[in-house]
């Protein structure tokens, strides 16, 4: 089994040889090269090792002699004796003139390349592609022959291209060149990303088993000062005393106080009356206001913001010049929380601070400013932010109105009504119709003809709500006019509820299919419930 | 001769492989940076959000929840049962059952008191007939609307709800997908912040709920799904929605927003005619057809994305299915590609035009095909001897440790951000996923978007001759609609 995978390799390997040198043979027929062909005994007879070559002497003799003595052995049954194969031609050529002076016997030298006979024709084609391919270089050898002796000459032996070869041309491959340009690249930037991800996390680890500890560090010694000393024994501590309760060594670290600001505050939001009063004297003796100030200096956005959101959780009213200047601030979050920290702290009751924004205000904004407004109502004048150069401030006024009942600011509105932008008309009618504010009526009569469809909606459901029998025909009116669906179905509805019977008249024997379906809709019991 | 110009074609496309390799590695690296930094942005800006402020506070925006229907029979009810108890003021649930064959209906009707209304429906996008609308007559289910219409496919149920919907934006969601309670303020949250550009869309992620335990409609443990498919498809999409959107977002370049978990402006969905029937593709048509209208119409806008944890769905665990989603996938960005070719390279469109589209269209669209040829290409070369061994070796080393170095970024991002994946086997596990995912699923994904390729030469999924040509505005997407209907 061992010999036929070995006789299949080797017959693959010739075979692959072959067709190698057969594409190598018609790829040079393209090539117009000049090749010169040296005569392979030439180079057999100067006694040069061939690589893949062998020779084989072989002889018949008519008697029984006995040849074993010239270094050949018998072989099958007949009088053949054969030499073992050999290296170089000159050995073999030695054998058959022993043999021929002895016994005067030809013999024949055989030549086997890979173990296979070949013809002479089949060998000089061998060595001749040999070397074309510069497999077998006869400079090399030539030169060899001329420094004998030299370990460099066993070296130039060897029959094939010199390593220096093979390094020029990878470094004249543009493909290979590339590759590695890139290769170099994506390491060098694989590297610093691993390096950068690995620092974050690293850091990120410590500091959240830092903040772990920390937090463990504080709660007891919070706790104790809130349950078990009273505001004036706060009080008349200093410093040093709270110190005393607290980790001392670690009171300098800019973390731990920003762990104890934190729970601090977390405290602040979750406790009520004496309890408050407590953590902000604590905060304030532990001279945390000063760290917490320092982070307005910061270049980082989120740094300042959380300053400036814990000059608002503590009420640090000494910093309110400080969070000003960041009321405009080109940051959104900053400039939130700024203007959100100064409409708690500051004694602001013409809320200039709102009026006087240049950024327009978002709704995120809106729902803060409004959660803190809204528990101060009756110290703001929230007429004030109407006068804004700002339009969405003037909007967010508007709404302001409607979200804390003030009818005391309708005549106002009332007022700016015709020279408002659609956006404020929106919300003033909105609150007009809020409110029952029915002398705003007959404005709203001029809005239906307006392209804006919100708008439109809106003064449709005032009239709905405050209009009167006669205000059906202004409704009639639109209904004709308009091709919007749902300012239709709007106007349908109101005039369904300030007329039904004018409304049956009209509408039920309709031959619009939209009123139709309009009128079905208005009339179903399920949908008006829902 | 030949052998000259057969040695240069060999030259050239070497080198544009070469090329090609080149520039998707800078680009995933730049979107790696890209991400680290919005995700970083992201989780700064959540220290300072109060999200119950939202839930209650009348400046916040209303929000119509629509959930196509098909064959949902089993989960129908509970799933909508949940959609309705998610934790927001101003919302409605829109369920449309998109022609179902089995008891969806029945089931609905029965488990909320529905009953057939004259709802006056207006059909401002073209849909397939609407058989009815019902609303429950226990006004508990008062933010209820169930939605009856023929068998029209996803895209045209959404515009039927579209249709039915009033609200301010309205949220596009899978019925069998779970939401977090406070999926609904968080996705709210972008709408709300910006100040000086109209938010058109926002995206969420999905998360792979198999295998997960599920509590109250919120995922409460996460493990990793059992087969080799269902771990690859977690780590593709951290890659996807951690990675791939996070940059595209900081670039105000995002193309793409799952269909399964998707908001939008509503007022800019309908002018531009809402979803488009004719594609696969509906969900990535829909955000390239409402940025190519804000773009037409010179507004400044902003498709807004949140990667906190908000939704999960189940994926495929078997390859036959998954095979034919990837197809899907493939055609549908074909489609829209081929549809909004206009936008391509062209500056007008700004980011659109000149950075997300010809990169969807090089790397997205290409890459199974540009994979393909580089295969035949080495091979070729292999059998013709004209190939280096370091060469080959090198460019193997250089793809290999790439696709794991950002398959490991991913999860790292993971960690960093949410470490939801608390469990160090299951984190070991994707990790050996990511070791043999180039070896074994990587090449069924190329073969699975050749295929894609191959269907949509052969025009398999409805497509006409007038939709190849593409719209000539974005608009005009109403118009086609029509007369293929």
């Amino acid at each position: 089994m061992y010999f036929k995978a070995k006789y299949c390799a080797k017959w693959v390997l010739v075979k692959s040889l072959l067709l190698f040198f057969m594409t190598s043979l018609s790829a040079q027929e393209d090539e117009i090269v000049e090749f010169n062909s040296i005569p392979i005994e030439e180079v057999m007879l100067k006694g040069r090792e061939l690589p893949g070559v062998r020779f084989l002497y072989t002889v018949t003799i008519p008697s029984q002699s006995d040849l074993s003595g010239y270094a050949l052995s018998k072989s099958g049954r007949g009088n053949i004796w054969t030499s073992d194969t050999l290296n170089f031609y000159l050995d073999a050529l030695a054998i058959k003139d022993t043999v021929q002076n002895t016994f005067e016997l030809e013999g024949e030298i055989q030549s086997l390349l890979f173990d296979e006979k070949i013809d002479r024709d089949g060998l000089q084609a061998y060595f001749d592609n040999l070397v074309r391919n510069e497999l077998y270089i006869l400079e090399a050898e030539e030169e060899a022959e001329e420094r004998i002796g030299e370990l460099v000459v066993l070296g130039n032996k060897i029959p094939f291209k010199p390593y220096y070869k093979l390094k020029i041309q990878v470094l004249t491959d543009i493909r290979m060149i590339i590759l590695i340009t890139f290769l170099s690249f994506f390491v060098l930037a694989a590297i610093i990303l691993v390096v950068v991800i690995f620092v974050i996390k690293t850091k990120k680890r410590n500091r959240d088993v830092l903040v772990r500890r920390f937090k463990d560090l504080c709660y007891e010694p919070l706790s104790n000062f809130l349950f078990e000393h009273s505001l004036e024994e706060i009080q008349q501590m200093d410093k040093y005393g709270i110190v005393e309760k607290l980790p001392k060594n670690l009171m300098h670290k800019p973390l731990f106080k920003d762990v104890m600001i934190q729970e601090i505050i977390s405290l602040n939001k979750n406790m009520k009356g004496e309890f408050k009063q407590k953590l902000k004297l604590i905060y304030r003796k532990l001279e945390l206001d000063k760290h917490t100030l320092q982070k307005l200096e910061a270049k980082r956005w989120d740094i300042i913001t959380t300053g400036i959101v814990e000059i608002n959780e503590m009420d640090v009213v000494e910093a309110e010049g400080k969070v000003m200047k960041f009321v405009n601030h080109q940051n959104f979050y900053i400039r939130s929380n700024a203007v959100a920290t100064l409409l708690n702290i500051s004694n602001d009751t013409d809320l200039n601070v709102l009026a006087d924004q240049e950024y327009p205000l978002s709704r995120w904004q809106q729902m803060i400013y409004y959660r803190i407004i809204r528990y101060t109502k009756d110290k703001r004048n929230i007429g004030h932010l109407l006068e804004s150069k700002n339009q969405s401030v003037r909007v967010f006024g508007i709404k302001l109105i409607r979200y804390l009942g003030l009818i005391d600011q309708l005549e106002k509105l009332l007022g700016m009504f015709e020279i408002a932008s659609e956006a404020e008309k929106i919300e003033m009618i909105r609150c007009f119709n809020l409110f029952g504010f029915i002398d705003s009526l007959e404005r709203v009569y001029a809005v239906l003809k307006s392209d804006n469809q919100t708008l439109v909606l809106e003064s449709i459901k005032l009239i709905e709500n405050l209009g009167e029998k006669i205000s059906t025909t202004a409704l009639f009116e639109f209904c004709k006019l308009t091709s919007d669906f749902e300012a239709k179905k709007a106007a349908m509805r109101a005039i369904y509820k300030l007329d039904p019977s004018i409304f049956e008249a009209y509408f039920s024997e309709s031959e619009d299919e939209v009123e139709n379906k309009i009128n079905l809709h208005l009339k179903d019991p399920v949908l008006a419930n829902v | 001769m030949y052998s000259l110009l057969f040695d240069i074609i060999i030259e050239v496309l070497g080198i544009l492989f070469l090329l090609y390799s080149f520039f998707i590695i800078l680009s995933y690296l730049i979107i790696t940076v890209l991400s680290a930094l919005e995700m970083r942005d992201h989780l700064r800006k959540n220290k300072f959000a109060d999200y119950l402020d939202v839930v209650t506070s009348p400046v916040s925006p209303s929000i119509s929840i629509i959930a196509p229907a098909y064959n949902e029979g089993l989960n129908i009810v509970q799933n909508a049962k949940s959609l309705m108890t998610l934790h927001y003021s101003k919302f409605e649930v829109i369920i449309v059952n998109d022609g179902s064959k089995d008891d969806s209906v029945e089931k609905m009707i029965e488990s909320f008191d529905l009953v057939k209304t004259d709802f006056a429906y207006n059909p401002s996008i073209d849909t397939k007939a609407v058989r009815a609308i019902y609303k429950s007559r226990n006004r508990s289910f008062a933010k209820l609307t169930f939605v009856d219409k023929e068998n029209g496919g996803k895209a045209d149920a959404l515009n039927a709800g579209i249709n039915v919907s009033t609200m301010e934006i309205i949220a596009c969601i899978d019925v069998d997908c779970i939401l977090s309670s406070d999926s609904l303020t968080r996705m709210a949250r972008p709408f709300m912040e910006e100040t000086n550009r109209k938010v058109i869309a926002v995206g969420g992620v999905i998360g792979v709920a198999n295998n997960c335990e599920v509590k109250d409609g919120t995922v409460t443990d996460y493990r990793v799904p059992d087969t080799l498919l269902g771990k690859f498809q977690v780590i593709e999409y951290f890659r996807s929605f951690l990675m791939g959107r996070m940059a595209w977002t900081r670039l105000n370049g995002l193309m793409l927003i799952s269909g399964a978990f998707g908001f939008f402006n509503r007022e800019v969905v309908l002018k531009v005619g809402g979803y488009f029937p004719q594609t696969v593709g509906e969900d990535m048509e829909l955000i390239v057809r409402m940025r190519r209208y804000m773009e037409e119409e010179k507004k400044p806008y902003k498709v807004g994305f949140v990667p906190d944890p908000l939704c999960w769905t189940e994926v495929p665990e078997s390859e036959e299915i998954l095979s034919r989603q990837r197809n899907r996938w493939m055609r549908g960005t074909i489609e829209t590609l081929q549809l909004h070719k206009k936008i391509g390279y062209n500056p007008k469109y700004g980011v659109l035009g000149m950075i997300s589209y010809p990169f969807w269209s090089i790397y997205e669209k290409s890459a199974p095909i540009m994979e393909t040829i580089g295969v035949l290409y080495t091979l070729a070369m292999i059998i013709t001897g004209d190939f280096s061994a370091i060469y080959l070796v090198a460019l193997f080393v250089l793809i290999y440790f790439f696709s794991v170095l950002i398959s490991s970024f991913s999860i790292l991002y993971e960690q960093l951000a949410y470490n939801n994946y608390k469990n160090k086997k299951d984190l070991r596990s994707l990790l050996k996923v990511i070791l043999i995912e180039p070896f074994l699923i990587h090449p069924k994904v190329v073969w699975w978007g050749l295929k894609g390729h191959w269907d949509f030469l052969k025009g398999k999924g409805g497509w006409g001759v007038m939709i190849r040509t593409g719209f000539k505005k974005a608009v005009e997407k109403q118009d086609v609609s029509v007369s293929q209907n």
